[in-house]
């Protein structure tokens, strides 16, 4: 009982071994419908990403790319991803992210948000 | 047995209220994750690694443990071969109890189809449960083997319109196989079994972020059934199990826990249950997991950049 103990809490949560990143939370909230323009997107991830390799990009309902390109991992927080906006006009966007976590595990991923009239 | 099962559900108490964050591996299609699930077997050719599986079945006839450990290793490019074994014990009402290991079953799986914009998946391959590899202390002893090609699907309900959004988060997963014996005396069988899930981190990362704290967004409510319908040689009617249950992620495994219910007398009186934990392997030794022995496909975990 106790070798399957320990082995449990081992591969649960207590290694040192990295895993995939997947999306913690984001701001604006996935799904969520904010008054007035967002002036950036924000992503935190469930893991430290790897810069030269993650981005997030923030499309409009007509599949037009709208966000300023200037994908940035905060240095003091390496699983928060941002991208800035210019004033976006009402409507539905799709968040779009590519993260690579620092070991290399790559996931994808996509959510919306909408902007109110 | 009965301190094992305690021992294990305790610890999965446990590291459920510990570990701090998810983080999920390989099985994903679009934005979609399709779990490993303890009773349908899922559609991705990737590694894995599921030890134990503790499965209690209260039976009529006899009271069932079943302990279950398998390994899955992706050889080519969405090619995987895997490995399982089960240890039975067996204690039949007036009866001397049984205690053994069943054949080892063999499993070859490629994924044949893939659609990720649509959380689609479709996979074949076979199982080979070798005779003369069990032991010959169990009644259920077969000297000769099963061959059992299979059909996988999976599917996300990621196009339902924004009215029934919050449905978006169910998928199902299902495996289509027929037993063929290699004799002449078992009735052949049909073997078709199935998962209905509800993902409450899809909800939360894909859908709307409705504030649901860990653990239970970690969670993933579901119902699997797993049935037999034997088609020739004095056929009996279909036997099989309903199974609700819930899943929960953790950062470098996942634990399930299911009630099995019978669907009707010949599949056993009373309520059953079972406790499976899955490790990620390739999370945990990403140098060795995670990716194919030859050459490299797109669910490798190795980093491609894309600006």
């Amino acid at each position: 009982m106790r070798a399957f103990l320990t082995i449990l809490f081992t591969v649960a949560g207590f290694s040192l071994a990295q895993a995939h990143a997947f999306l913690d939370h984001a701001d604006p909230k996935v799904g969520s419908t904010v008054a007035g323009s967002p002036s950036v997107v924000k992503a935190w991830f469930t893991e430290e990403l790897e810069p030269a390799f993650s981005k997030i990009q923030v499309f409009d309902s007509t599949g037009k790319e709208v966000d300023k390109k200037d994908v940035k991992i905060d240095s003091s927080d390496k699983t928060l991803m941002s991208v800035s906006l210019p004033a976006l006009p009402a409507g539905a966007y799709k968040v779009k992210w590519s993260a690579v976590a620092v070991d290399t595990h790559h996931t994808t991923g996509t959510f919306s948000f909408t902007v109110a009239p | 047995m009965k301190l094992f099962i305690q021992g294990a559900a305790m610890a999965c108490a446990i590291v459920i209220l510990t570990t701090p964050a998810l983080v999920r591996a390989h099985g994903l299609e679009g934005d979609r994750f399709f779990p490993p699930t303890p009773l349908t077997d899922d559609p991705f050719a990737v590694d894995e690694l599921s030890l134990p599986e503790v499965q209690y079945n209260p039976a009529s006839a006899s009271r069932e443990v079943d302990i279950t450990g398998s390994l899955s290793k992706e050889i080519f490019p969405k090619f995987a071969l895997s490995i399982q074994d089960t240890y039975i014990n067996l204690n039949p009402k007036g009866g001397p109890a049984q205690d053994g290991w069943s054949p080892i079953t063999l499993n070859a799986k490629y994924q044949l189809w893939e659609v990720p914009e649509h959380e689609f998946i479709l996979s074949i391959g076979s199982d080979f449960a070798l005779g003369g590899t069990g032991s010959k202390s169990l009644d259920s002893y077969q000297y000769y083997t099963t061959y059992t090609p299979n059909l996988y699907l999976g599917k996300g309900f990621n196009e339902l319109p924004d009215d029934l959004k919050f449905f978006r988060p169910l998928a199902i997963t299902t495996v289509t196989g027929y037993d063929l014996y290699a004799n002449n005396a078992d009735s052949n069988a049909l073997e078709w079994s199935g998962s209905l899930q509800y993902s409450i981190p899809y909800l939360q990362e894909h859908v709307e972020d409705v504030g649901i704290p860990r653990p239970f967004r970690d969670m993933i409510p579901l119902v699997e059934f797993q049935m037999t319908t034997p088609t020739n040689r004095n056929a009996t009617p279909t036997t099989g199990t309903i199974n609700p249950g819930v899943l929960w992620e953790g950062k470098y495994c996942q634990i399930s826990g299911e009630v099995s219910i019978p669907i009707n007398s010949q599949s056993g009186p009373a309520v059953g249950g079972l406790i499976q934990v899955q490790v990620f392997i390739d999370d945990l030794f990403p140098k060795i997991f995670g990716h194919p022995i030859f050459g490299r496909d797109d669910n490798s975990n190795e980093a491609t950049s894309e600006k």
